[in-house]
């Protein structure tokens, strides 16, 4: 999907370059193939995403203000020429606080939208950044670091909370998905309303922590690797429960068409009992 | 023609633009998924930044030759697919690509790094893809939102290689060399005290693998001090060198086991055994030298963006610096604690196949308490079989 729509969008927009006369470095695309101008159209679709507020601008940290150039020499130092803007040289977009409160809130829905509702990763990304944009252009004073920041934490605290829970029921194979999803909303709820959930996601953020160093990163990696353990066996046991009891099961269905085999033969033998 | 040649290249430039969206996206997974601590593609993507941002040609063929295939099938359509990458970011986040020429490398493949190697622990762990997308998610905004922003990286890839090389780390020559170069690296990591700075112009004198190690900046070693060259230059090339030795130690190695197994183990254990023995030993020296010769690419390829006069000083002197010190320290040390454990292992191992000889070889005759005359017999036709069989694996 992600590499057909990448071929697709840059094919036609190659495709139609060479129907003008080939590519050139340097310059735009202008595209006009069988009357019909794919350039503008490109450039109108992209004036309209953004009036509507689906492509954000996150140029405002890197961008030098009030200048105008044609190529690299018109601006000053290292700053490079772009669109017809300067550009500083080497700027990091994720240093500014608007930006990097952007990626946040974009990350925080794409959780969402791939843990909870399900969704691919692709098209989860693609929903998330537009939904990010258009609260970006409409919602400004949701794209601080520390609102961000702070949402993230809720969020995921919430949802690591029933998908924890999740977790530790899916071992106890015996409750109906009902029952199991029952208890799940019924801890997150008394988790949301009754305890300080943001300690969730502290906790998390000191276990990752500690794991950055050399100790602990052996540590880390002999946790998990006996947790993997831990997943396996209980997998095993209750795979070897759940065979016992289809064995169980299947003798007990034999048995009963034996009986019935055998009384069919003696119906055809004519044997009395 | 022209237009054919321009409609070939575009073709070509479609491919690379993939390529380079998935190298950045799954690049840092495949090298978990694989175990291996170097993904070659990586080098495709410093290649195409050195191409378009630098301006690189190798060798100046391009002068040399006036045709060059490398320019039409490779750099040509390298820069065309740059060139889409740079529209798209500025018309869709109003960030051009040319404002910012590593962005890619320090920032979009750090942070799909911290994201897989996140979400692949946490799946092997507890496998449950929902918890380990959350924990990676939270590790990635972890990442974004603190102050240096490659915090995570070194200590995370550092002890990670050092972990990996302790399992794939081979032996015999390699294994006494690294012992020795993991305990003198492992030096300017202990706190020393008031003896450190002695040891620290100690290792600087004589060792000319450690040129400029972390903490001791822009001290030149031996290799420096002789050659003249800068501190970093030597660095790298001291590490090329190292890379090197290391990579023709194993390979070294290996037959020096082939030898060793040939001589030692066909005598005392059955053709099963020796199957066995021989695959985990082609493995454990092979992946090491692999290990050893990406590491040795790696800093060529450091070397060569250096080379190309492209402006990655602060790289230079930050974090790629501070990894593969890190990383060589940290190796070295684990491989000479692996080394420790693989000479007491394969004592086991041969003190385990003296004493159960009988048991190994004599299951046929049925007899009790070790073999009998004609079981020797037989044991000893056997050992010739077992002989021919083995210079055929060996092949």
């Amino acid at each position: 999907m992600k590499v057909f729509m990448i071929f697709l969008v840059f094919g036609m927009l190659y495709f139609s370059a060479y129907a003008q006369g080939g590519y050139t470095q340097g310059n735009t695309l202008n595209i006009d193939i069988m009357g019909v101008d794919l350039s503008s159209m490109v450039a109108s679709l992209t004036d309209s995403l953004k009036g509507v507020g689906l492509i954000p601008d996150l140029s405002a940290s890197c961008r030098v203000p009030d200048t105008t150039c044609s190529s690299d020499s018109d601006c000053s130092g290292d700053s490079v020429c772009a669109s017809s803007v300067c550009y500083k040289a080497n700027c990091n977009p994720l240093s500014n606080d608007d930006t990097k409160a952007f990626f946040m809130i974009l990350l925080l829905l794409f959780m969402v939208l791939s843990i909870v509702i399900g969704l691919a990763n692709f098209p989860s990304a693609i929903v998330a950044f537009f939904a990010t944009s258009l609260l970006f252009n409409h919602l400004p004073s949701l794209f601080v670091t520390s609102v961000a920041h702070g949402l993230f934490e809720y969020t995921f605290s919430a949802l690591f909370i029933f998908i924890w829970t999740d977790y530790i029921m899916k071992y106890m194979w015996a409750i109906s998905p009902t029952t199991r999803l029952f208890l799940e909303a019924s801890v997150t709820m008394i988790a949301l309303f009754f305890m300080k959930i943001e300690a969730v996601y502290s906790l998390i953020e000191t276990l990752l922590k500690n794991f950055l160093g050399t100790a602990g990163f052996i540590i880390f990696f002999v946790f998990m690797l006996v947790m993997h353990f831990i997943n396996t066996f209980i997998t095993l046991t209750n795979t070897k429960a759940a065979r016992e009891l289809r064995k169980v099961g299947s003798v007990k269905v034999q048995n009963e068409y034996k009986e019935q085999g055998k009384r069919e033969m003696a119906q055809k033998l004519g044997v009395k009992k | 023609m022209v237009m054919l040649f321009s409609l070939i290249q575009g073709t070509i430039a479609i491919v690379y633009l993939m390529l380079t969206i998935e190298i950045i996206v799954t690049s840092s997974k495949s090298v978990l998924e694989k175990q291996l601590p170097f993904e070659g593609r990586l080098l495709f993507l410093v290649y195409s930044h050195m191409v378009y941002f630098g301006g690189f040609n190798i060798l100046g063929l391009r002068e040399f030759t006036q045709i060059s295939m490398l320019d039409f099938f490779v750099n040509r359509p390298i820069v065309i697919a740059y060139d889409w990458i740079n529209a798209f970011t500025t018309s869709f986040f109003g960030l051009p690509l040319k404002g910012n020429p590593f962005f890619m490398l320090t920032y979009l493949v750090p942070i799909f790094f911290v994201y897989n190697f996140v979400e692949y622990w946490f799946k092997y762990g507890f496998s449950d893809k929902r918890i380990s997308k959350l924990i990676a998610l939270a590790a990635v905004i972890m990442y974004i939102s603190s102050d240096n922003i490659f915090g995570l990286i070194p200590a995370l890839t550092s002890p990670f290689a050092g972990l990996v090389s302790s399992i794939v780390v081979g032996g015999g020559v390699f294994g006494i060399l690294s012992l020795m170069i993991g305990l003198i690296n492992a030096l300017p990591f202990i706190n020393l005290g008031p003896l450190q700075a002695s040891v620290n112009s100690l290792i600087l004198t004589t060792l000319p693998f450690t040129s400029s190690v972390e903490g001791l900046d822009g001290s030149a070693g031996l290799l420096g001090f002789i050659s003249g060259l800068s501190p970093e230059i030597s660095g790298y090339l001291s590490i090329i060198v190292f890379g090197f030795l290391i990579a023709l130690a194993t390979i070294a190695s290996v037959y020096m086991y082939k030898w060793l197994l040939s001589k030692l183990v066909v005598d005392v254990v059955d053709e099963k055994w020796q199957k066995i023995i021989w695959s985990w030993t082609k493995f454990f020296t092979l992946s090491t030298f692999f290990f050893w010769f990406g590491f040795f690419a790696l800093n060529l390829g450091m070397l060569l963006l250096y080379g190309a006069n492209i402006d990655f000083q602060s790289l230079f002197d930050g974090p790629i610096m501070a990894i593969t010190y890190k990383m060589l320290g940290f190796v070295t040390t684990f491989m000479a604690m692996a080394l420790i454990a693989e000479v007491l292992v394969f004592a086991a191992m041969f003190v385990l196949f003296n004493n159960l000889r009988g048991l190994f070889k004599s299951g046929d005759e049925g007899g009790e308490g070790g073999a009998s005359k004609n079981a020797v017999v037989d044991e000893s036709a056997n050992q010739g079989a077992a002989k021919e069989d083995w210079s055929s694996w060996a092949d």
